[in-house]
């Protein structure tokens, strides 16, 4: 009886009222495959629309050398890989349309295939991330 | 050095594990092998817990893949997979390291809290196999919170002389092929048996052409996951030797496991490391490997009123993960030995128990014990994950059972343990340097170059438990169970700061965390009335701290990682139950039906929690002859809506089994087929280790037994 009884207990206030809905990315620029030049310095056209259904967190930008698609047998040495990590709080806001030159690609770093990665958190800590395949040119 | 640490482990530690083990013995004795219904039955009268027995002759059939995913035929028993061949067990929503599986005595001791670890067990070496879906702590001390997988010690066969089987399998999903062939010997006092399975299997075939991962879409050539293949190879001894009133037995076995990784699901997915490489049995870089010793004896001896039993064990898990040098910070030189080497962990465990169980009267019986157990675990490889750490646990127990009526016992029991654990710090100065020239503060650098926390923590915590098992008239039987355990944090949960590679996410330890504890209550009413039998085990859990992985919001400084999980308590609770009907039709004709649920709920972030086994029920059809038997099987997986941080919902499915059996009666040989997934269905486990890379469960499999006993 005592097990019934704490078993509806149980039921009838575990309320699933967490958020568990992972905010969304949407990357326009830049596609897949795009070129960037080298040493520009407008830096790159990043445009993304971001939004969740209670309320957005923070997003990071990462970009990385894949020249070796992801074995980095890194040469210690010489290393002229670009790379740049940002992150921006956007909490408050539902959605957002994000479009910013902060990726600046300064002249002198190794040509090749790089990943652009975006990640984005909601208030209650659900993530989603994207990966897009990007190339740097002088 | 190692040797020296192993020696004092198990001199300290002359003491073993196994209480159930022992308990059974008697059993034993007093029913000999016979496997029959009545016997089935008085093994699950013993415990106040809700538990099940699968039998030689069940596994036998139902061996289309490993162990763990014959025992999924148990309602409330999910099967974690790591593709095909490897799996590791859950039982009610519980499983890594909250729940215990022991074999001959000795729990078993591998890396249990991974997600890519499957269990290190012989799936051919397996007479019975008992479950219990509830609170063990009891007898199995810490890691036993969330029940018990036991795996029976062999029996005397009652055929005096030479016996033996030969297997022969094969699986057409991933084009596996294996033996297992056993030899024993037996007299009054002496039976000694020895095995060795061989099992080789190709890249496991999905019904997909192409999977979607992190927004890349990968592609599958030939619908087959690149690099998946393996093998295992394991060999074992069982020695076994009774005389007047003692009884002891020796097991020595290894267990060895190869298997590649999919290049898709080690890293970010890029298609260009799967195209098919035109072979479907290498196994090329990334792989892992897996080597576990055990060693184990147990003793029993019978005086008087009295019966002594000690159980001692020791076990070596070795296991390897191989991935082409590479490191997210430059300054890291490549080793100049094993450069491919990218994690190893060694983990010696030895371990005790000593109990005597006296009998005051026919109606009262009462036990005391102490058991032991010492860890240690080094680490290895060009990268970092599982520190070095030494864990030692000791506790004592005192359990009585009385049996007012033959109708009716009541049992009891208490127990408290201490833990000591012991984890070594571990600094990566590379990390360091990278992370002040990517333009983190010093302060930053110093903390993330910390990627294990030296931490020396004791605890110490009570487990009881008091149950009652009626069985009114008939074979009707009621079981209720309350019981209150702990499980100690692992390791990885007080210490690590870093990526883990198997769930591509930062993971941080907490060393201040307090161990697991909460109270739980399970009952069971099984109904026999004629040809119907109806059985209900309903079971509500609440923890007051249940540690899980809490998304921070917090942004990890390190390359290729979202945010911060770290291991925080929690308050939690579990329910649900298993319904089982079992009706006999016409003749042999039977219909069984069994469904399970399980509800988690963190109630701190107020969601499931990771891993929640979705819903399921099967309903089976199933001609039982003497001679040969056929059945079908419909199995409906609901969807998963209920899920964690950073989950994905796994929608349901409905598969279609076949399966049938036959014995020639002059060749002593038994022919098994089975297909799973007869329809091809291509659906998703949301247990499995796969599914966060949208990798979809095997298509059809045909797998075709062989076997041989003589």
């Amino acid at each position: 009886m005592a097990f019934v009884a704490m078993s509806l207990t149980a039921i009838s206030c575990s309320k699933d009222d967490g958020d568990t809905t992972k905010p969304s990315i949407n990357l326009s620029t830049p596609a897949h495959d795009q070129v960037l030049k080298i040493g520009d310095p407008a830096g790159v056209l990043l445009e993304m629309d971001l939004s969740d259904d209670v309320m957005l967190g923070s997003y990071k930008l990462e970009v990385h050398s894949n020249a070796d698609h992801h074995e980095h047998s890194l040469k210690s040495e010489g290393n002229t890989d670009f790379s740049f990590h940002k992150e921006y709080d956007i909490s408050g806001n539902k959605s957002i349309h994000i479009s910013h030159n902060d990726i600046v690609i300064p002249a002198g770093v190794t040509e090749g295939e790089y990943h652009l990665m975006v990640y984005c958190t909601d208030a209650a800590g659900n993530e989603t991330q994207v990966a897009r395949d990007i190339i740097l040119r002088n | 050095m190692q040797i020296r640490h192993l020696s004092v482990c198990i001199a300290a530690t002359c003491l073993t594990f196994s209480l159930w083990a022992q308990e059974k013995s008697i059993n034993d004795t007093l029913h000999h092998a016979v496997v029959s219904d009545s016997y089935k039955r008085s093994l699950l009268k013993r415990n106040a817990t809700a538990s099940e027995l699968l039998e030689k002759d069940f596994l036998d059939r139902h061996l289309s893949g490993n162990i763990v995913q014959a025992l999924e035929n148990i309602p409330g028993v999910q099967s974690m997979d790591i593709g095909s061949s490897f799996s590791k067990p859950m039982i009610r929503g519980q499983g890594f390291s909250r729940i215990a599986v022991a074999e001959n005595g000795v729990k078993q001791e591998g890396q249990q809290w991974g997600a890519d670890h499957g269990l290190e067990i012989d799936s051919y070496n397996i007479s019975s196999i008992e479950v219990l879906k509830g609170p063990a702590s009891l007898l199995y001390g810490s890691d036993a919170m969330g029940g018990v997988i036991e795996i029976h010690k062999p029996e005397f066969p009652s055929k005096k002389g030479i016996y033996g089987e030969a297997v022969l399998t094969g699986k057409s999903v991933n084009g596996s092929l294996g033996t297992s062939l056993m030899l024993g010997y037996s007299s009054d006092k002496w039976m000694v048996q020895g095995r060795y399975t061989e099992l080789h299997f190709g890249d496991l075939h999905v019904p997909t052409d192409t999977v979607v991962y992190m927004t890349v879409l990968v592609p599958l050539e030939g619908r087959k996951m690149k690099n998946t293949a393996g093998y295992e190879r394991d060999a074992s001894v069982f020695a076994s030797y009774r005389n007047g009133g003692y009884k002891a037995t020796l097991s020595v076995s290894n267990a060895y496991q190869k298997s590649g990784f999919f290049p898709g699901a080690h890293g970010i997915p890029d298609a260009s490391r799967l195209h098919d490489d035109g072979s479907s049995y290498n196994i090329e870089l990334p792989y892992s490997w897996v080597d576990h010793v055990k060693i184990s004896s147990g003793h029993q001896y019978t005086w008087d009123s009295n019966i002594l039993t000690a159980d001692l064990g020791y076990q070596y898990n070795h296991r390897e993960e191989w991935s082409a040098f590479h490191t997210h910070y430059p300054g890291q030189d490549m080793p100049s030995t094993d450069p491919d080497k990218e994690l190893a962990f060694m983990l010696h465990t030895g371990s005790g128990t000593l109990r005597l169980r006296h009998f005051h009267s026919a109606i009262l019986e009462e036990s005391i014990g102490v058991s032991a157990q010492c860890q240690w675990n080094a680490a290895g490889g060009y990268s970092f994950l599982m520190p070095d750490y030494r864990r030692q646990t000791a506790g004592a127990f005192w359990l009585a059972t009385w049996k007012p009526t033959p109708r009716m016992s009541v049992t009891g029991g208490l127990r408290y343990d201490w833990g000591h654990i012991d984890i070594k710090s571990h600094i990566d100065n590379n990390l360091g340097d990278y992370l002040i020239q990517q333009g983190y503060s010093a302060e930053e650098a110093a903390k993330y170059k910390v990627v294990s926390t030296a931490t020396n923590r004791h605890f110490g915590d009570f487990s009881a438990s008091a149950g009652i098992v009626w069985n009114p008239a008939g074979e009707h039987l009621f079981k209720l169970n309350i019981g209150r355990s702990f499980h100690l944090p692992g390791a990885n949960e007080l210490a690590i700061n870093g990526v883990h590679h198997g769930t591509f996410r930062h993971e941080q330890g907490d060393p201040g965390l307090d161990s697991e504890h909460g109270w739980q209550f399970d009952a069971l009413a099984d109904l026999k009335w004629g040809r119907i039998e109806l059985e209900f085990s309903p079971f509500f859990s609440r923890y007051s701290n249940y540690i899980f992985l809490d998304p921070t919001g917090k942004w990890s400084p390190l390359p290729h990682s979202g945010q911060i999980y770290r291991y925080t308590g929690t308050a939690a609770r579990f329910w649900g139950g298993e319904v089982e009907l079992h009706v006999s039709i016409w003749k042999n004709l039977k219909y069984n039906f069994s469904g399970d649920y399980v509800n988690t709920f963190n109630e701190t972030s107020r969601t499931a929690l990771s891993f929640s086994p979705p819903p399921t029920m099967r309903n089976i059809l199933a001609w039982e002859g003497e001679r040969w038997g056929a059945e079908a099987e419909l199995q409906s997986i609901a969807t998963q809506k209920r899920i964690a941080h950073n989950e994905d919902i796994t929608p349901g499915a409905t598969l279609l089994h076949l399966g049938g059996h036959m014995s020639f009666r002059k060749t002593g040989i038994e022919l098994s087929i089975a297909i799973r997934n007869l329809l091809n269905t291509k659906y998703y486990n949301h247990l499995s280790f796969y599914r966060k890379v949208e990798i979809p469960e095997p298509g059809r499999n045909l797998s075709i037994t062989l076997r041989k006993t003589f």
